[in-house]
């Protein structure tokens, strides 16, 4: 099981594109990366199915944790063909997980800078953001997670990003789920069409 | 027997005047629409109050609001109604309209095509929105967090109403209607049609001569940009909702 060491910016507009015009004239361009992912916020854990289609690939993967409980997540990851992504999304649905299940799609557009792998994403629930990733080894030391922080640390400073605490993580995507909820039952409630 | 071939390109079928009664984007015709994009000065990003940003971020508009759920994601479905709604908003600004006028206007293009039966020339379904509206305006308004009133029940039902009726066709009982909610019925019209960049023929793109919007002209660069980057958003993947927000996001507009 790899083990990514992750953490995340938001930011405005006129932020994203001068950082996507600083990594296209600094960083090695990975290119376009569209997602639709459906993903399933479970009590400390993240499984997602996602629909790679700018790729045209496919992929399950179970995190073993949650967005805002520390920047290590160990992974679990497999591959399906693209067709068999609704197939997937049933099984989950009727394993009994169809209400911790949300979907978006994310414009994503990869970048590799001083060997931080760097996604540049718009959703619906995070606006204009980007996720800076460094792969470690399963069973890597506290030392080499210490570092791979520092590393996207530096890298972020550099490139002007404010990186989000692991506190405005929590809040955020606590706030998401509240906000998601709130919405299926609003949807449940409306009146009917006449 | 209908022979054209379901993988014939909406600008195909147009210029072979072929056009089926449900008409979904492709990539042929995005790419069209791209390369025929006029010479348009770029729209600096209008500031909307935020009333308006909340309306356009409010939840997406419901499938079970479209008569026929095979046009929700046609031509006349969600991202026109989303981006009408959008320029409704602009356009709102651009007359100096009130926070309720242009919540008014913001609904009243939400919905101004719920109703048709299909994409073609479907007489009368201003009519039978406006109608809609009018039975289910609690639901409408509380969609956005709103609560309606008479007034803007009357005014925003007026505008969807007038909404596919040219202004030289006005009868007196129009003109009667138009009176008592001219500004709210001309923004309508007006970004309806300026979101007319999405149709497979260039004689159908907008034209001021058919709107009465000072602030036309200067918004076409913006309706262009909001169809060219939902329409390619879609196409990638994207929902319809989804789609037009990123394309608002773009446009900084909300």
């Amino acid at each position: 099981m790899a083990v990514e060491i992750e953490m995340r910016a938001r930011f405005t507009k006129e932020a994203h594109d001068q950082l996507v015009t600083r990594l296209k004239a600094e960083g090695e361009d990975l290119g376009q990366d569209d997602k639709h992912i459906y993903f399933y916020v479970l009590p400390d854990q993240l499984l997602k199915v996602t629909d790679n289609t700018a790729a045209g690939t496919a992929k399950i993967t179970l995190k073993g944790s949650k967005i805002g409980q520390g920047a290590a997540f160990a992974e679990t990851e497999f591959a399906i063909a693209p067709a068999d992504v609704a197939a997937a999304v049933k099984v989950f649905n009727a394993l009994g997980f169809e209400t911790a299940m949300h979907e978006a799609f994310n414009f994503r557009h990869n970048f590799r800078f001083d060997d931080v792998e760097i996604a540049v994403k718009w959703s619906e629930a995070w606006g204009y953001h980007a996720e800076f990733e460094v792969l470690l080894e399963d069973g890597a030391s506290d030392a080499a997670h210490a570092e791979a922080e520092a590393r996207i640390t530096d890298v972020a400073t550099a490139l002007g990003v404010t990186l989000m605490t692991e506190q405005e993580l929590a809040d955020f995507t606590a706030a998401f789920e509240a906000a998601e909820k709130e919405r299926k039952e609003r949807e449940q409630q409306a009146a009917p069409i006449r | 027997m209908n022979t054209t071939p379901l993988t014939a390109s909406l600008i195909d079928l147009a210029a072979r005047g072929q056009l089926p009664l449900h008409q979904y984007m492709d990539q042929a015709t995005v790419a069209w629409i791209g390369d025929n994009r006029p010479d348009l000065p770029p729209t600096p990003a209008p500031a909307l109050r935020p009333l308006s940003k909340e309306l356009l971020a409010y939840d997406g508009l419901p499938t079970r609001w479209w008569a026929d759920p095979r046009l929700y994601t046609s031509l006349h479905g969600v991202r026109h109604a989303m981006r009408t709604a959008a320029l409704a908003a602009v356009l709102a600004e651009a007359n100096g309209l009130d926070d309720t006028d242009t919540a008014t206007a913001v609904l009243a293009a939400a919905g101004h095509d719920c109703q048709r039966w299909h994409d073609q020339d479907d007489r009368g379904h201003g009519a039978r929105a406006a109608i809609w509206l009018a039975v289910n305006a609690d639901t409408v308004w509380g969609h956005f967090g709103l609560t309606a009133s008479p007034r803007q029940i009357v005014q925003a039902a007026t505008a969807i109403r007038l909404h596919d009726v040219p202004y030289e066709a006005f009868t007196a009982d129009d003109q009667a209607d138009h009176a008592r909610a001219e500004r709210i019925t001309d923004v309508v019209k007006a970004a309806d049609a300026l979101d007319r960049y999405r149709l497979p023929k260039l004689k159908w793109w907008p034209d001021a001569q058919y709107v009465r919007e000072p602030a036309f002209d200067q918004l076409r660069g913006l309706a262009f940009d909001l169809v060219l980057v939902s329409e390619r958003a879609y196409l990638a993947g994207a929902n319809g909702t989804a789609a037009v927000r990123y394309a608002l996001a773009e446009k900084g507009l909300v």
